[in-house]
């Protein structure tokens, strides 16, 4: 575990809301424009070193967080600080200057390299915009990525087309690597690869962070994939965080019984533990009309009055381990 | 039990200009009436193509080049189209990987299930209360308002449910399902493997389940296949799989998940990757990526050999694969009190 200094990211209070269209109608008898709060009321750090694991369903919420921290959004309210630094709505210069230290892993391998470029050109051309090296030594040090991420210099005038999902996630690695992040946002890296070659990212990824100390958060829908990589896990629901704690104890002991609903929904590779009854019935209410109380509450096995009324906080319920929950488990 | 459908030495080729892909090569199974069969490997191993060529639904160039399918003891794989929709959604039905591009998208629900009970000849009334009785059945709530509405306003999870209820309109015996929960959250996922299972109880069903993931195999099959390149390298029940897999790759496999005591620990990936199936190997198709592999494995094909009763793996050096251990401890003789399925 990495040690408790000053966090590399500190996220506070942070909301992305989008508006949504409204009809005439609803203009002219003003009403209230209706807001998708996307993201809300999220706070969280992330220490030198660390690997934290994101989870959710789809549509929870994770990838408009990632994309907000990364200001590829401007956040509607809260702060977002990167090495101290206030990065919540920096503009133009100052926002560009800021790119390098904050790089992003995409989880399609196919669709975000350029098909025209080299792998060579994929890399230099970062090292050369960002002018993080003279360009006599450019391809040496195009060479020390590709090494670095299992690739090798015989690869580089080849174009993204001529390799398999495994060979082009380790092409959009080196790339992230290339600027010497600070902060890297690893957005589902594996998913969509096959078994076999998942295993060779998660070991690089792994290898990667250790050597060269790298700050990550990790996105992903596979708690498996979660649990063998990150060292802290946060949960998202509806936009929300609802449990933050160290990744061994979320898993063994989960506070929030969406927590439970999630690591109890996950087939086990056990045929003779086989369940009958699945975990929870429905589906995620809409992130437009939000429940009243805890967001959870009209799914939640557990449910009272109060979880219908009022919305729980997130506080700390073991060291290190926060619930937002009225009734932790 | 009653065999439905066997699938004998199954050949499935895409010729191009160029070259000859040949996605099934030599595929042979058997499925008994209500057990769930599974057929599980990685991208471009032929699962999905051997369970298309089933109800001849092959794209474009692909074809079946040998082999036979025979359902109940007919060939499928000789009938003509005519023939085929005879069988197709009546005997066999199909759920897909993707609700949203397999349900049309301008027809009501409605109209998109009586269409599986056409040749009926039911009134409109009885249809209408078939449809319901099946959106009732795979757990679509308020099914009366469902009923008329279009996929798009649905929910991923909606739409795969309602997928399964007009594949099962025609009351199947025997149902093909393409990696039916891979685009699923976990916890609907969880919710479209115990309908699956339950439905095959109910109404006595066979499953043919094409996945690339090993839980959703644990959880649901009673036998499996495991593909790579085209062919398949090892098949037995369920239960011997996950304690002894005897084919390297799939020993591969299971070594490449994360387990609940993996963290920190470097996992046991296959290196290297698949091969183009258009230009493989001379010997073993797993040869290249095999830590085991010697000199005859790179030069001979081997053969499925049964290496216990009713376990068989398509390797040279069944003797190295004979200590593995799998994911789970074989129950030595006696089944484990929390096996429900033996309950």
């Amino acid at each position: 575990m990495p040690e408790t200094s000053s966090p590399l990211l500190e996220v506070e209070h942070l909301s992305k809301w989008f508006p949504q269209k409204r009809k005439i109608n609803d203009v002219i008898q003003h009403r209230e424009r209706r807001w998708l709060k996307a993201v809300n009321d999220v706070s969280f750090q992330i220490h030198r070193g660390e690997n934290l694991g994101l989870v959710g369903e789809s549509g929870c919420g994770k990838s408009t967080l990632a994309r907000t921290i990364l200001r590829l959004y401007e956040p509607t309210s809260g702060t977002i600080r990167l090495n101290g630094q206030d990065i919540s709505h920096m503009k133009g210069s100052q926002l560009r200057a800021l790119r390098p230290q904050m790089q992003m892993i995409f989880q399609d391998p196919y669709s975000s390299l350029n098909p025209r470029m080299s792998v060579y050109d994929t890399i230099a051309e970062m090292l050369k915009v960002h002018k993080m090296v003279p360009d006599s030594e450019l391809p040496a040090r195009v060479e020390q990525l590709l090494t670095m991420s299992g690739l090798s210099m015989d690869i580089a005038d080849r174009f993204p087309g001529e390799f398999s999902g495994g060979q082009r996630q380790r092409i959009g690695i080196a790339r992230a690597l290339a600027l010497k992040p600070a902060f890297i946002l690893a957005d589902e890296p594996v998913s969509a690869l096959d078994v076999s070659i998942q295993a060779q990212i998660i070991n690089l990824l792994a290898q990667l962070q250790r050597e060269l100390n790298l700050t990550v958060l990790f996105i992903s829908h596979d708690l498996r994939v979660v649990r063998h990589i990150t060292h802290r896990v946060m949960v998202m629901y509806l936009g929300s965080n609802v449990e933050v704690g160290p990744t061994g104890e979320i898993f063994r002991h989960p506070a929030h019984p969406y927590t439970q609903v999630l690591t109890k929904a996950a087939p086990k590779l056990d045929p003779l533990n086989r369940r009958r009854e699945y975990a929870i019935e429905g589906e995620p209410p809409s992130p437009i009309n939000t429940p009243s109380g805890c967001k959870f509450h009209p799914r939640c096995p557990y449910c009272t009055d109060k979880c219908r009324q009022e919305v729980p906080e997130l506080r700390e319920i073991a060291p290190g381990h926060l619930c937002a929950c009225h009734y932790p488990l | 039990m009653e065999k439905l459908l066997e699938v004998k030495d199954l050949h499935v080729a895409f010729p191009s200009k160029r070259e000859t892909v040949r996605a099934v090569d030599g595929v042979s199974f058997e499925v008994y009436q209500g057990e769930t069969f599974g057929l599980v490997g990685e991208s471009g191993c032929g699962k999905s193509q051997t369970l298309r060529s089933i109800l001849g639904l092959l794209k474009q160039p692909g074809r079946i080049t040998g082999g036979q399918i025979l359902y109940r003891g007919a060939d499928i794989a000789q009938m003509n189209d005519r023939a085929l929709q005879k069988i197709r959604g009546k005997e066999i039905s199909m759920i897909f990987q993707e609700p949203m591009t397999s349900l049309n998208p301008v027809l009501r629900i409605s109209t998109q299930m009586y269409e599986a009970f056409e040749d009926e000849k039911l009134s409109k009334e009885a249809k209408r209360q078939r449809a319901l009785e099946l959106l009732r059945l795979v757990g679509i709530p308020s099914p009366e308002t469902r009923l008329d509405e279009y996929p798009h306003q649905f929910s991923g999870g909606m739409r795969q449910r309602a997928m399964i209820a007009i594949a099962l309109g025609a009351r199947p015996k025997l149902l093909l399902a393409d990696e039916p929960t891979t685009a699923l959250d976990v916890t609907i996922q969880d919710q479209i493997m115990n309908l699956l299972d339950q439905l095959k109880r109910e109404l006595g069903m066979s499953i043919i389940l094409v996945t690339h993931d090993l839980g959703v195999i644990a959880q649901m099959c009673d036998r499996v296949a495991v593909m790579y390149a085209g062919q398949v390298v090892e098949m037995t029940d369920t239960v011997t799989l996950f304690s002894r897999p005897r084919h390297p790759y799939t020993y591969g496999l299971m070594g490449s998940l994360p387990s609940e005591d993996s963290a920190g620990a470097t996992l046991e990936a296959i290196q290297g990757s698949p091969p183009n199936l258009a230009h493989l190997p001379e010997g073993c198709p797993f040869a290249p990526r095999c830590r085991f592999a010697c000199e005859v494995c790179h030069k001979e094909r081997p053969n499925l050999l049964e290496v216990a009763p009713g376990h068989l793996a398509r390797c040279h050096r069944p003797d190295v694969t004979e200590d593995f251990q799998g994911l789970i401890q074989f129950p030595d003789g006696a089944v484990r009190e929390e096996d429900p399925s033996h309950a």
